[in-house]
């Protein structure tokens, strides 16, 4: 692999290893010199130390600085050339050497470094053959073969220069990276570390292969990381779920699902830690489960407050509704003509506007129950099988009362014969038509409120049309809107708390239907609301 | 004879109502603030209907009416549930207990109420 400033590098190897190449010339020299040797002239010396320089300068040296790593290269291949040369003039055995050297050469451009030194030595073992068949011959060339002695060990001693340096300097990156990555390592450690989110991996066999710190401060675990890694993960992390001890990573191996969510608890001896778990599959390269991740967080305070919450609720209903319905209650009775009460006409009608202000009040309670269980998606269905045209006509029956007072016509109109049975809930039903009923009375001064229930293809479909005001363009964009209530019905002095059409959205789509309205102004509205004919699985829940 | 309706409930407010609005409709209307009395009345008195409210002090409502229907001498009794809980999961329990109909207080209204116990009895 090319690492970057390579050839920096390998320009600097090239000038220490001929430099070493030198000394080791020159060193030999030195040897050779005091050696008391007679067959060596002295004199030859400083002819052998100034073509090592030579050599050395030409071949090594100024290529490493001034050329690049391919062109030193060559610059190699001439220096062995230049040798060879000399080499020549021994006879016909030079060719031998020149063929070794250029094997050489070749070996020290491009392939493994082991290598050059087995060739050298099998070239230096020519040569000493060579020597050995003709002595004479060695005795009257004296000084070429001094200088290739020389010039042979100062190639050795380059070669392991230079590949002593090759190997400090490999070790040296391969120490930076093995330091860069247990940095990365600290530094993932450190990060995971610092996340608020519990953490555990573990292998196929569900044992603990890597956690972080608030892992085991979330558990209260206080023990070396040596006791926790390659512990199966349910003695660490012994979940309880609805039904008892229940295994964190239940199967997350078998399938591979994208990620598990759950609730669990921990049971201390003093307390319980209410956790939100999230396992996925450690997934490999070929697709393969080799494992799972889990995060975990303390959601003790959150669920907490959410119980709270629902306590706080159903309170409120509780303490809100039960003098409220005794209130409406002996209002009612007072009204009731089995009370056998009697009033003039006045009082009679003071104690009737009291009671409609209880329902009122009833109904506003209800309602702001219902958004808030939207709100919550804790909207529990009833489902049944139900009769749509029995509500209908027994919400109808609720206002025909408010009908006949206001003078105005309530009718129900079947637009086909058979309405059929569908699953559905007749609680919610009921509400939505009463909403839409009780509006459309509210609104209209004269005229008609009429009830239709129809088929659609797969729906049936409820509307109320009726004569009352309309409602301008704008408007109708916002009327199923949270708390919305026009500009003309606030100076009509209608009451109501905007949140009845709202509810009928709601209601209409857990119902799994639809709910809208048509309307043009100063003739009137029909507001419509349908039901699936069969409930998709949402709706089921 | 008068049909015999026992109300329970431990809101006294509205146990009166009922006392008012169920005897002038001519019912036989006796009342007991809490479930053990409840008991005790449904044994001795015989109901024909019983109005039975779930969140009261010392016996739970729903409580009561396992009770109720778990001893031979009221297992027939006719129970409504009269109730300001809401939820469908209490609503199923009780009725699947036994209870002939659940009736949340504020739902309903007192026209309404007193037409399902009309419809209980007849």
């Amino acid at each position: 692999m090319e690492r970057k400033g390579f050839l920096t590098d390998y320009k600097r190897i090239q000038v220490i290893s001929g430099l070493a190449a030198l000394s080791g010339a020159i060193m030999t020299l030195i040897i050779l010199f005091f050696l008391p040797i007679n067959y060596i002239d002295k004199r030859n010396i400083i002819i052998i130390v100034v073509s090592v320089i030579i050599f050395v300068a030409i071949f090594y040296t100024i290529p490493a600085l001034y050329l690049n790593k391919k062109l030193s290269m060559v610059s190699d291949l001439f220096y062995i050339l230049a040798i060879t040369l000399v080499m020549k003039n021994i006879g016909d055995y030079g060719y031998i050497y020149f063929t070794f050297y250029m094997i050489l050469a070749a070996v020290d451009a491009f392939i493994f470094p082991a290598y050059q030194y087995a060739i050298l030595i099998s070239a230096m073992c020519v040569g000493i053959l060579v020597a050995n068949i003709s002595p004479d011959f060695i005795i009257q060339n004296q000084i070429i073969y001094q200088i290739y002695g020389v010039l042979t060990l100062s190639i050795i001693l380059r070669l392991i220069a230079r590949d002593a340096l090759l190997i400090k300097e490999r070790k040296e990156v391969l120490e930076t990276d093995i330091t860069e990555l247990e940095n990365d390592k600290r530094e993932i450690r450190i990060l995971l570390g610092s996340l608020a989110e519990g953490m555990f991996i573990v292998d196929e066999k569900n044992k603990i292969t890597f956690f972080n710190k608030s892992a085991l401060e979330i558990l209260n675990v206080i023990a070396p990381e040596d006791k926790i890694i390659s512990r199966d993960i349910n003695d660490i992390l012994k979940t309880v779920g609805p039904n008892g001890p229940e295994s964190v990573t239940k199967d997350p191996f078998g399938k591979l699902e994208p990620s598990r969510r759950n609730d669990f608890r921990i049971i201390f001896p003093d307390r319980v830690v209410k956790l939100h778990t999230n396992v996925s599959p450690v997934i490999g390269e070929r697709g393969e489960v080799s494992g799972a991740i889990i995060f975990f967080r303390d959601i003790t305070k959150e669920k907490n407050l959410e119980e709270q919450r629902a306590e706080f609720n159903a309170i409120a209903s509780h303490e809100l509704r039960s003098p409220l319905s005794v209130i409406e209650g002996y209002l009612f009775f007072l009204l009731d003509p089995a009370s056998k009460a009697k009033y003039d006409n006045v009082t009679r009608g003071y104690i009737e506007k009291a009671h409609d202000a209880s329902r009122e009040l009833i109904q506003l309670i209800t309602d702001v129950l219902t958004v808030v269980k939207a709100e919550n998606n804790e909207l529990e269905l009833n489902i049944s099988d139900v009769d749509v045209k029995k509500i209908i006509e027994k919400s109808k029956k609720e206002y025909e009362k408010q009908a006949e007072i206001k003078k105005i016509k309530l009718e129900l109109v079947l637009a086909v014969k058979n309405i059929p049975i569908i699953k559905s809930d007749d609680i919610k039903i009921k509400e939505i038509a009463n909403n839409l009923i009780g509006n459309a009375l509210k609104f209209t001064e004269k005229g008609s409120v009429t009830i239709e229930i129809g088929m659609l293809e797969n729906e049936i479909i409820i509307s109320v049309t009726d004569t009352g005001p309309g409602i301008s363009k704008e408007d109708q964009a916002l009327v199923f809107k949270k708390f919305f209530r026009s500009e003309d019905w606030k100076t009509r002095k209608t009451g109501g708390t905007g949140l009845g059409l709202y509810i009928v959205k709601t209601l209409t789509e857990r119902l799994g239907g639809r709910a809208g309205l048509q309307s043009v102004v100063d003739k009137g509205s029909k507001f419509y609301f349908t039901l699936p004919l069969e409930l998709n699985n949402k709706e089921k829940k | 004879m008068k049909p015999t309706i026992l109300v329970v409930d431990d809101d006294t407010n509205l146990t009166g109502l009922y006392e008012a609005a169920l005897s002038a409709r001519g019912y036989r209307v006796v009342v007991c603030n809490n479930g053990e009395t409840a008991l005790d009345l449904a044994e001795k008195e015989n109901p024909d209907l019983i109005l039975l409210d779930i969140m009261m002090p010392a016996i739970h409502g729903l409580h009561v009416l396992d009770i109720l229907k778990a001893t031979p001498q009221t297992e027939d009794s006719k129970v409504i549930m009269l109730t300001a809980l809401g939820d469908e999961a209490t609503k199923e329990k009780a009725l699947a207990t036994g209870a002939i109909d659940y009736i949340v207080k504020s739902d309903s209204s007192m026209a309404d109420i007193l037409n399902r116990i009309q419809k209980a009895l007849d």
